[in-house]
């Protein structure tokens, strides 16, 4: 069997996630790879929570806010836009593709392109391949159960 | 140096400059953080090798500083710092956690042992009173060699390390920035109770994350640390990531703010 990568969405609900509804209601099929979160702004994402989803089960983390200058709460994605590039360094200084993390600014009426950044990106991802610390978690926990 | 550093401070104090002197202090052949407030007194001041000032906020909720210029409004305080020391107060005043009014450096320079042995990236405070600058760096080997490993060599030494980890939260108490009340290395949402060695690689993660744009590469987590995991290479990976990304280093300079700090935008300079 192929291998079927498994993304975890984080989509900001001012326009990400309502981009994502978009491409829902205008019939545009995409992939069911992409389990999606709503969070009220990207700027709520923390590298914390990506890599909680990184060992807990995914293979890659897709983050979505507002265009630059387009925050609902004005100052959001901006901090995204800093923090972002942080956490690539981190994850690669960790000996994990900083690939598997991407951000990617998706608006209220970019249906369309929201389909076309998940199909991109899953294609990446399956030629990544599965993502090494997932699942370190549970091999861990019966390794030394005491 | 150190007799020309206590005749220093025992004029500062006599003087009337200055109400205390915070520096290490010889008690029974051991160094320890201590408040210097009689001339007398400062007989006992050394400079100890790798031994550091205390500015941690555990096990109490503040910094030995913080409580003092709280206790005493209007106190003058000089505090004898080295390199380390320094960068670790500029940084704890910038985020709030200590005020540098009253507060004078009694700046000392690290030699050229010392900072051999401590892989020091600056061995000197701002403006020190006594040694010299040493303007080469000492480069910590373990960085170069890091930098050269691939992707799956990093895992594999990091998984290796880290999973020696014993969870004793010796690097984050004797960290000298971290101070947070509520610490995301406790928070079970992200590390498990009672799991040993924590989550790989969460547990780190949210320490080299947290401490990217504050950490002073003082090396407290390492020497802290009972299983020798090389926890100071992770923290001078970030810094470098940090310095690549927005051309900034903490403890540097004590009036630029960490790119972090404020919501303005900072849009990163493209580094290697």
């Amino acid at each position: 069997m192929s291998f079927e990568p498994k993304i975890v969405a984080f989509l900001c609900n001012w326009c990400s996630y309502t981009g994502a509804d978009l491409a829902g209601t205008s019939r545009m099929h995409y992939p069911p790879n992409v389990l999606s979160i709503r969070v009220n702004c990207s700027g709520r994402v923390s590298p914390l929570m990506v890599m909680s989803a990184l060992t807990k089960g995914a293979d890659a983390v897709l983050i979505c806010g507002c265009h630059i200058g387009d925050c609902h709460y004005v100052t959001g994605n901006w901090q995204t836009e800093k923090r972002v590039p942080l956490l690539k360094k981190g994850l690669e200084s960790l000996g994990i593709d900083p690939r598997r993390v991407r951000l990617e600014w998706v608006s209220a009426s970019e249906g369309a392109r929201f389909v076309e950044v998940v199909e991109d990106f899953i294609t990446e991802i399956k030629r990544l391949g599965p993502n090494p610390v997932k699942g370190a978690h549970h091999d861990r926990r019966t390794a030394c159960s005491l | 140096m150190i007799e020309e550093l206590r005749a220093h401070c025992k004029e500062l104090l006599a003087g009337k400059r200055l109400d205390s002197i915070y520096g290490l202090g010889d008690q029974g052949g051991a160094h320890v953080p201590r408040f210097f407030s009689t001339v007398d007194e400062l007989d006992d001041l050394v400079l100890a090798g790798k031994q550091r000032l205390i500015f941690t906020c555990r096990p109490s909720d503040q910094n030995i500083i913080a409580l003092v210029q709280g206790q005493r409004s209007g106190l003058r305080l000089g505090i004898v710092a080295r390199g380390c020391d320094e960068r670790a107060l500029f940084e704890l005043a910038k985020l709030s956690q200590l005020s540098l009014d009253g507060v004078e450096v009694v700046g000392v320079a690290c030699d050229r042992t010392q900072a051999e042995e401590c892989r020091c990236s600056q061995p000197y405070p701002q403006d020190p009173r006594f040694g010299e600058k040493l303007e080469e760096t000492f480069d910590d080997p373990a960085v170069a060699r890091f930098r050269k490993m691939g992707a799956e060599e990093r895992l594999a030494f990091w998984e290796h390390h880290l999973g020696k980890c014993i969870k004793c939260y010796g690097c984050r108490n004797a960290c000298p920035l971290c101070f947070c009340k509520e610490c995301q290395m406790e928070r079970e949402l992200f590390v498990r109770r009672g799991a040993l060695p924590p989550d790989f690689p969460l547990f780190h993660f949210v320490h080299m994350m947290h401490l990217a744009d504050r950490c002073v590469d003082c090396g407290a987590c390492e020497d802290a640390c009972p299983m020798d995991i090389p926890l100071r290479l992770l923290k001078k990976v970030m810094r470098g990531a940090v310095r690549d990304l927005f051309n900034y280093e903490p403890g540097i300079d004590p009036t630029r703010g960490s790119p972090f700090a404020g919501i303005a935008r900072v849009e990163t300079t493209h580094g290697d």
